[in-house]
C-alpha cells in the first residue's frame, strides 16, 4: 500500500487527464472519424489500410533508419563528450554550456539556421567543403561535389541526423549528472590494481552509469521516433524529394487534422505504441544482464 | 575530479573539448550574428557572416533588440523588446510563469512518485511502471481533441492552467529519470535508516533526495526546456494573444506571404537562450560537484 | 562552503527573485473589453504587417458602433486549431480560412453558409449598421464581386465565406535581363514555345559549364508543382470531382515539358544550382538575385521586392499557355482567396455576420488588399487603389481575377493528399528518375485511391443527401 501511496499522484493525474483520451484514441482507431463529425465504426479497416499503404511503409522505414542512427550515434557521442567534459579540462564550464545551449534554441530558429548552413552554395558547410574537395579533385582527378544536403534524397536523412545530434546537450547533461554518482573509491581501487584508463571506463564508469544509459536509450528512442517539427520546417510538408525526409509522426500528424482522418491517425498511434513498447521491452530484457543497479531491483 | 594524468594530455583534452564546443556553437554564432544585421542583410551573399559596415553594428543591434517607437506609438524600427505585434516581454512573462509553476510541480511530484517505483516493493509495480512508460509513446496529435474537451469541462481553455497543472501529478519522463537515479543509490543506506525507525517518507527526504541533487537539477532543467519549447499544447489550449507563450509567440513573426523578419526572430531567439545560458553557467556546479565533493558515497 | 559559491548563490537568488518579480508585477498589456458589448472572438492567420491591416479594420469596426466588440487573435496553424476548438465546443465567432478549406469545413457542417446567414440577418443588419457603403447598400450582392472570385467561395450550391483578400498568379520577369539579352521587355512570352525560347536566351553558364542562371524554372518557387497541365488545357479532376485525371494525355505532355528542363540543363547540375537558392523572403530570392529571369508568382511578391530591392526592374504578365490555347482576352491564372467564415456553434452568429458584412465595404477590402499587395475581389476598383498599390502590375492581377479562364486549386476534400503526391514525384521527375508518364500514373493511382475512399466515406456517412439539404440552417429573426 505504501508504494501505491507514493505513486498515487501520478495515477490520479493519469486518470483525470490521460485515461479518457487514450481510451477514446483506441476507439477512434476502429472508426472513420474526421474530428469535425462523430466517429463511425468501421472495424479493422484502418489497420488493414495501413498494411496496404506505401506511404506508411516509406515513413516507417525512414523513421527506423533515423531512430537507429540518432540513438546509436547520440548515445556514443553524448557519453564521450560528457566524459571528456567531466575531466579537468580548462574552461570546462564554458564548453559544457556551449554544447548544452543548442537544445534551448526555439525550433523555428534552429531549423532556419541549419537551412542556411546546409545551403548548397552560400552555406558555411559547403563553402568550407568546396575548396577542400576542389583540391582533392585536382589531385586525384576525381569529380567529388559537396552534397546537396536538403535536396538530394540520399543526403536528407544524414542532414537531419546531424542536426538532431546538435541537440544532444540534453543527454550530455544527464550523463554528467550520472558521472557524479560514480564513487571515486572505485576508480582509486582500479588505479591501484593497474587497470588501464579504458579498462576503468569499461569496468567502472560504464556499469555505474548504465541505468542512466538505459534511460537515455529508451527516451531517445521515443523522442527520435516522434521527430516531426524540424523536417516539417526544413523540407516542407511533403518531406522533400521522394519523401526522403517524411517520418512516421509527420504522416500521423498529416492524417490527424490536415487529411481529416483522425481514425487512421489513431490506428497509427496504436501501431507506434506496440512497436515502441516491444522495442523497449526488448531493450529492458537485453539490458538485464548489462545494467547494474547499485540499489538493487 | 581525480581522473588526471600528465599536464600535456590535459592540454590535448582541452583542445579537443574546445573543438567540439566550437562545432556546437557555430550555428549559435550564426544566429547571434544574424540578430545584429538589418533586414536587407540577413542572408546576403559574400561576407555574409558579419554585418556591414561593421561600425554600424551597435545601431543595428539597438534597432533589432530595442527598436524605436516615437511619442505617438508609431513604430519607426521594429525591435524585439518593443514590437507591438510580437509582444516579447509579455510572452516571456507568460513562458516564465508556466515554466516556474510546471517545473516546481514536476520536480516535487516526480521525486515522490519515482520513490514508489524505485524503493518500495508492491504488487502491480511492474505493470504500472509499464503503463507509465507507455504514456510517453502515444503521440499528442491523437490525444489533443479529447484533452481539449476535458480542459473545456474544467473551464481551463483560454487559461494557462492546461500547460502547468498536469505537471503537478508527475511527468512520466521525469519519474523515469529519477527512478533510474534512485536505483543507483546503495540500499544499505535506507536499510540503516529504517533500523533507526525512519519511515519511507523520512528515507526519501533525509537520504534519497539529498543524494539526488544532480538528478533533481537535471529534471528541473529538462522540464524547463520541454515547457519552454512546447508549441502544439499552447496552440490548441490558449485563446488570446495576452496568454501566448514564447514558442507560440515567435510564430507570429511568420507572415502569410512569407515576410519573416529573420533578424528579429534571431534576436528573439538569442534573448530566449540567454537567460537559460546564464542560469546554466551559474548552476552547473550542481551537476558536477553535488555529491562527489560531499564525499558521501566515496 | 567557499566565498565564491556564496556569491554565486546570491547572484542566482537575485536573478531568480528578479525574474519572479518581473513575472508577477511586470508590465501587462491585457486589452480591456468595454462592458455592455457583445464580444466576438475572431481568429485569423494574418500576422505581422498583414495582421496589422486586418486589425485596423477590426478597430474601425469597434469604433463605428457600441454594441459589438471584436477581439482579433492571430495564429499560425489556424485550420488545425479551429478544428479542435469547433469539435470541442469552443469555436470562435469568426474564423479566417482559405477558399480551399471550404470542402473540408462545409461537408462536415463545421461552418455556416454565409448566404443563409445573410438571408436571415441581412435586412436587420442593414438597418443597424451605422456606416453602410452609400453606393452599395447590399454588401454581399453577388454582382459586386468578380465572377471567378465569387466561385471560389461557393461549394455545393451554397456560399460559405466572405473574401478578405484575393490573389491571381502571374509570370514575373526581370526586364533588365530581357533588354540585355535582346528580348523585348514589353513583349513577354505568350506561349510555352516562346517561353522555352526566351528561357534559353536567358540561361547563363560559367566556365565549367555549371548553371549560373536559368531563364525559367518550374520549381521556383515550387509552390504549385501540380499546376503545369492547366497551361496545356487539362485539369486534375473530372467535372464531378470523382475521377483523377492526372495522367490524361495533355497532362503527360505538360510534364514532359517540365522534364525537358533538367534534360536540357543536366539533372545533377540543375539540382546543384537549385541548392544554392535563397528563401522566398530574402535578398537571395532567386528572381531578385537573378538566378532565374522568369517565374510564376503571386502579387504579394511586390512586398518582398519592396523590402529587399525596391529599384528592381520587373514586370508581370499572364503565364504563357500552349499555342492552341492562347487568347489575349481570356488569360489563364490560378486564383486564391482568403475568406471569413462563421463556425457552427458561434454564440453570436448575427453579430458575427454584421462584422463580416462590414469587412465587405470597398474601403475596408481595399485597405487590406493594398497592405497585402493583392487585388480585391470587387468589380469596382477605385482609381486611388491602383495608383497607391505597392504592386505596379496590380491592374494585370485584377484582369486575371476576372478572366473566365481563371481557375482555383482543385476543389476536393482530399486535395492535401493529392497535392502531396505531386510534390513527391516532382522530385523524381526533376532528377530524371521517372518519366512524365510514370510519375503521373503513380500520382493518379494514389489520387484515385484517396478519391474512392472519400466517395465511400461520403456515401456511408451522408447516404447521398446533397450538401444543400444537409448544411446547417440559420434561424432568422423574421
Amino acid at each position: 500500500m505504501t508504494g501505491l501511496a507514493f505513486v498515487s499522484p501520478w495515477i490520479i493525474g493519469f486518470c483525470v487527464f490521460q485515461l479518457l483520451p487514450i481510451c477514446l484514441a483506441f476507439y477512434f482507431s476502429f472508426t472513420e472519424y474526421s474530428v469535425l463529425e462523430s466517429p463511425l465504426w468501421i472495424g479493422l479497416d484502418n489497420y488493414a489500410g495501413l498494411v496496404r499503404d506505401p506511404v506508411f511503409w516509406k515513413a516507417t522505414a525512414n523513421t527506423g533508419v533515423f531512430v537507429v542512427l540518432v540513438v546509436a550515434l547520440g548515445t556514443v557521442l553524448a557519453i564521450g563528450i560528457a566524459c571528456l567534459l567531466n575531466t579537468n579540462v580548462w574552461g570546462r564550464t564554458v564548453w559544457r554550456a556551449m554544447v548544452f545551449l543548442p537544445s534551448l534554441v526555439p525550433l523555428v530558429a534552429a531549423a532556419m539556421v541549419w537551412m542556411w548552413l546546409y545551403n548548397g552554395e552560400l552555406g558555411i558547410i559547403n563553402r568550407t567543403l568546396d575548396p577542400v574537395l576542389g583540391a582533392v579533385n585536382a589531385l586525384l582527378r576525381t569529380d567529388l561535389r559537396s552534397p546537396d544536403w536538403l535536396g538530394d534524397p540520399g543526403w536528407i536523412l544524414v542532414s537531419l541526423v546531424i542536426m538532431t545530434l546538435w541537440t544532444l546537450g540534453n543527454a550530455m547533461v544527464i550523463y554528467l549528472a550520472a558521472l557524479q554518482d560514480v564513487p571515486r573509491s572505485l576508480y582509486e581501487a582500479a588505479a591501484i590494481d593497474g587497470v588501464s584508463r579504458f579498462g576503468r571506463f569499461r569496468h567502472v564508469t560504464l556499469p555505474m552509469i548504465s541505468p542512466v544509459v538505459l534511460f537515455n536509450v529508451i527516451t531517445g528512442l521515443i523522442a527520435a521516433w516522434q521527430v516531426f517539427a524540424v523536417p516539417y520546417i526544413m523540407l516542407g510538408p511533403a518531406g522533400g524529394p521522394g519523401r526522403a525526409g517524411y517520418f512516421y509522426t509527420t504522416y500521423l500528424y498529416d492524417n490527424s487534422l490536415p487529411y481529416l482522418r483522425m481514425g487512421y491517425a489513431s490506428s497509427m498511434a496504436w501501431v507506434q505504441l506496440v512497436v515502441i513498447l516491444a522495442l523497449t521491452g526488448l531493450i529492458l530484457w537485453a539490458s538485464k544482464r548489462v545494467v547494474h543497479y547499485q540499489g538493487g531491483r | 575530479m581525480a581522473r588526471t594524468s600528465g599536464i600535456g594530455s590535459r592540454a590535448a583534452r582541452t583542445a579537443l573539448a574546445a573543438l567540439i564546443a566550437a562545432l556546437f556553437a557555430l550555428p549559435l554564432l550564426s544566429m547571434v550574428l544574424t540578430s545584429l544585421k538589418p533586414t536587407e542583410q540577413t542572408l546576403a551573399d559574400s561576407a555574409a557572416l558579419l554585418p556591414e559596415p561593421l561600425s554600424a553594428t551597435p545601431r543595428y543591434a539597438l534597432d533589432n533588440y530595442i527598436g524605436e517607437v516615437d511619442d505617438d506609438g508609431i513604430v519607426i524600427a521594429r525591435g524585439v523588446w518593443t514590437d507591438p505585434i510580437v509582444d516579447f516581454p509579455l510572452f516571456f512573462r507568460n513562458s516564465l510563469i508556466v515554466a516556474i509553476l510546471s517545473v516546481t510541480g514536476a520536480v516535487i511530484s516526480s521525486a515522490i512518485v519515482a520513490y514508489g517505483f524505485a524503493r518500495v516493493r508492491w504488487k502491480g509495480r511492474g505493470p504500472v511502471f509499464g503503463l507509465l512508460l507507455a504514456t510517453m509513446m502515444i503521440p499528442f496529435p491523437v490525444l489533443m481533441g479529447p484533452m481539449y474537451i476535458i480542459f473545456k469541462q474544467l473551464g481551463w481553455i483560454g487559461t494557462l492552467r492546461p500547460l502547468w497543472v498536469p505537471a503537478w501529478f508527475g511527468v512520466a519522463f521525469s519519474i523515469f529519470l529519477l527512478r533510474q537515479f534512485y536505483m543507483t543509490i546503495p540500499r544499505e543506506l535506507d536499510e540503516a535508516a529504517a533500523i533507526d525507525g525512519c519511515s519511507h517518507l523520512g528515507i526519501l527526504v533525509r537520504i534519497i533526495l539529498p543524494l539526488s541533487k544532480p538528478a533533481l537539477a537535471v529534471v528541473a532543467l529538462l522540464q524547463f526546456i520541454a515547457v519552454w519549447n512546447d508549441f502544439l499544447g499552447p496552440l490548441i489550449f490558449l485563446q488570446h494573444r495576452e496568454q501566448f507563450t514564447l514558442a507560440l509567440g515567435l510564430a507570429l513573426y511568420q507572415s502569410q506571404a512569407g515576410n519573416v523578419p529573420w533578424n528579429l526572430l534571431m534576436a528573439a531567439s538569442t534573448l530566449v537562450v540567454l537567460p537559460v545560458a546564464v542560469v546554466f553557467v551559474l548552476t552547473q556546479r550542481t551537476f558536477v560537484e553535488g555529491i562527489a565533493t560531499q564525499g558521501l558515497k566515496g | 562552503m567557499t566565498a565564491s559559491s556564496i556569491t554565486r548563490r546570491t547572484a542566482l537568488g537575485a536573478f531568480g527573485a528578479a525574474a519572479l518579480g518581473y513575472a508577477v508585477f511586470g508590465p501587462r498589456t491585457l486589452r480591456d473589453v468595454p462592458s455592455g458589448r457583445v464580444v466576438l472572438d475572431y481568429w485569423d492567420k494574418w500576422t505581422g504587417h498583414e495582421g496589422a491591416a486586418m486589425e485596423a479594420v477590426v478597430d474601425e469596426f469597434n469604433a463605428s458602433q457600441d454594441r459589438i466588440f471584436v477581439r482579433y487573435f492571430a495564429i499560425s496553424g489556424i485550420e488545425q486549431k479551429a478544428m479542435v476548438a469547433i469539435a470541442g465546443g469552443g469555436p470562435p465567432d469568426i474564423l479566417g480560412l482559405w477558399d480551399f478549406s471550404i470542402p473540408a469545413f462545409s461537408e462536415s457542417g463545421a461552418i455556416l453558409p454565409i448566404d443563409r446567414l445573410w438571408e436571415a440577418y441581412g435586412s436587420d443588419i442593414r438597418k443597424t449598421m451605422p456606416n453602410p457603403d452609400p453606393r452599395t447598400p447590399d454588401l454581399l450582392a453577388p454582382e459586386r464581386f468578380a465572377a471567378p472570385a465569387l466561385r471560389l467561395v461557393e461549394y455545393g450550391g451554397l456560399r460559405w465565406g466572405a473574401h478578405t483578400s484575393c490573389s491571381s498568379m502571374a509570370m514575373y520577369y526581370n526586364r533588365a535581363l530581357f533588354r540585355e539579352h535582346g528580348l523585348d521587355p514589353s513583349r513577354p512570352p505568350r506561349t510555352i514555345a516562346e517561353l522555352d525560347e526566351a528561357s534559353q536566351h536567358l540561361d547563363a553558364f560559367d566556365a565549367n559549364g555549371e548553371v549560373r542562371r536559368a531563364g525559367f524554372l518550374q520549381r521556383e518557387p515550387g509552390w504549385w508543382d501540380w499546376i503545369w497541365g492547366y497551361f496545356f488545357g487539362e485539369r486534375l479532376l473530372s467535372p464531378d470531382g470523382r475521377i483523377a485525371t492526372a495522367n490524361a494525355p495533355r497532362n503527360v505532355r505538360a510534364y514532359q515539358w517540365v522534364r525537358s528542363y533538367p534534360e536540357r540543363l543536366g539533372a545533377t547540375r540543375l539540382l546543384q544550382f537549385k541548392s544554392g537558392f535563397g528563401g522566398y523572403n530574402s535578398v537571395q530570392q532567386p528572381l531578385l538575385a537573378e538566378r532565374v529571369a522568369m517565374c510564376l508568382h503571386g502579387p504579394y511578391l511586390a512586398s518582398v521586392i519592396g523590402t529587399f530591392r525596391p529599384d528592381f526592374d520587373y514586370a508581370a504578365a499572364a503565364f504563357p499557355v500552349e499555342e492552341s490555347l492562347y487568347d489575349p482576352d481570356r488569360p489563364m491564372a490560378l486564383i486564391e482567396s482568403d475568406i471569413l467564415c462563421v463556425p457552427t456553434g458561434s454564440a453570436h452568429p448575427r453579430e458575427a455576420m454584421e462584422f463580416v458584412a462590414y469587412t465587405q465595404r470597398q474601403a475596408a477590402l481595399e485597405s487590406i488588399a493594398r497592405i497585402h499587395a493583392k487585388p480585391t475581389p470587387l468589380v469596382d476598383v477605385s482609381p486611388d487603389f491602383v495608383r497607391t498599390h505597392p504592386n505596379r502590375w496590380i491592374a494585370l492581377h485584377n484582369r486575371l481575377l476576372h478572366s473566365d479562364r481563371a481557375f482555383p486549386k482543385p476543389v476536393t476534400r482530399i486535395w492535401p493528399q493529392y497535392e502531396a503526391e505531386f510534390i513527391t514525384h516532382m522530385g523524381s521527375l526533376w532528377s530524371l528518375d521517372e518519366t512524365a508518364a510514370e510519375a503521373l500514373d503513380a500520382i493518379n493511382a494514389r489520387g484515385q485511391t484517396a478519391l474512392d475512399a472519400e466517395a465511400d466515406r461520403a456515401a456511408r456517412r451522408y447516404g447521398g443527401v446533397p450538401l444543400v439539404e444537409r448544411a446547417p440552417r440559420v434561424e432568422g429573426q423574421g
